[in-house]
């Protein structure tokens, strides 16, 4: 009887199984790559962490990507600029409240390609980030709200030399540590907003 | 001359020889059977006594029987609904029609058989009911249950590799 069964699992074809598991959510995708080798083989079939991967991004378009290969144009120039990247934000995993990473998971292998399983594992690793990198403060460009009304001055930009123009007090110097920003005499709380990552600097001032 | 074939009916022949005889716009629903008529046609068999007969020499009777009964349903009375994914719920029955929850609320061994028949004769939409069921199995279970469910062995996955559950963030989130 048990034979029987076994013979049933191995003889449904690899695309039918995958294509059962395309209609799976990423949280039980990735638990069916825990049942078998086979299993895991399957489910991580770049077609399926496509989809969930381009479905996570939406809304999201000011936040830093994981791309995969496919995505990435050239000579991989700028796909190593990605891997750098990550590099820096695990780096800051045990000064945020992260869980435990097993770094044989697959991202200490992204000397490689990586596969869009990875790199939804590694937005999901990103998603639960608290903490801004310099990196992110200089790159986005900031819209400020004074008492609820945004600045008259449209975005502004946080220099990477560590400077930044007030209208106000001229040329002057910033600092982010601690998730807390610096400048212009203000000390500002970094947050992230859950729903579209994007980072908030003190009450009422965010990312656009 | 092709006009009285496409309104005609053919001959399904199920793996213990039974045959079934069923009309040509049901069956080609199924790609297998859309591309034997093509290839009948090229040949220009002019024989008009010869119904064409399309051997499945891996579909049972039984499962051939359900698959005729999903085709007419979907052709004759109401096709289904497309299935939009993520999947809104877990119950089948509130992504598809009534009759099409229940045509797959069967065994798992004809289940299947049910996947494999549509897979060989290529039913796109008979495909997509049967793996969405196939998907409802798995659907907010743990990996143990899963195994149990499909019976599959656990010893081809290392103890090293279960512990990588617990860190997976996927597997948390």
């Amino acid at each position: 009887m048990m034979e029987d069964s076994t013979i049933c699992h191995a003889a449904l074809p690899n695309e039918i199984w995958i294509r059962s598991f395309a209609y799976l959510d990423s949280h039980d995708t990735a638990i069916v790559g825990y049942v078998s080798t086979k299993f895991l083989s399957l489910s991580s079939a770049d077609s399926l962490w496509e989809t969930h991967c381009r479905r996570r991004w939406v809304g999201k378009q000011y936040v830093e990507r994981f791309v995969c290969k496919s995505d990435r144009e050239g000579d991989g120039r700028e796909y190593n600029g990605r891997v750098e990247y990550c590099m820096r934000l695990l780096s800051h995993f045990e000064l945020t409240h992260m869980p435990p990473i097993n770094m044989e998971m697959g991202v200490l292998r992204m000397h490689e390609p990586i596969s869009w399983k990875e790199s939804n594992i590694m937005a999901e690793i990103d998603s639960r980030r608290i903490l801004m990198t310099t990196e992110e403060l200089v790159h986005f460009r900031w819209k400020l709200i004074y008492d609820g009304n945004p600045s008259q001055l449209g975005l502004r930009k946080f220099n990477e030399n560590g400077t930044y123009w007030s209208p106000y007090m001229g040329i002057c110097e910033w600092f982010l540590g601690d998730n807390r920003l610096s400048f212009a005499g203000m000390t500002l709380l970094v947050e992230r907003d859950p729903i579209t990552w994007g980072w908030v600097v003190g009450r009422g001032q965010r990312t656009e | 001359m092709d006009g009285d074939d496409l309104h005609g009916t053919l001959k399904l022949v199920s793996k213990e020889g039974d045959t079934f005889e069923v009309p040509v716009d049901i069956a080609k629903l199924s790609n297998l059977v859309l591309t034997t008529l093509g290839e009948e046609d090229d040949g220009g068999n002019d024989d008009d006594d010869d119904m064409i007969e399309i051997p499945l020499p891996n579909v049972r009777s039984a499962v051939l029987a359900k698959v005729i009964e999903y085709c007419t349903h979907y052709k004759l009375v109401e096709p289904m609904t497309p299935i939009t994914t993520p999947l809104k719920s877990n119950r089948i029955e509130e992504i598809v029609q009534e009759w099409y929850a229940n045509f797959v609320n069967v065994d798992q061994t004809l289940l299947f058989e049910l996947v494999t028949a549509a897979n060989f004769m290529d039913i796109k939409a008979l495909l997509d009911l049967t793996c969405l069921a196939v998907s409802i199995l798995i659907k907010g279970k743990s990996a143990e249950e899963i195994r149990r469910i499909f019976n599959i062995k656990n010893n081809d996955f290392s103890a090293e590799e279960e512990i990588k559950v617990a860190d997976d963030p996927n597997a948390m989130s």
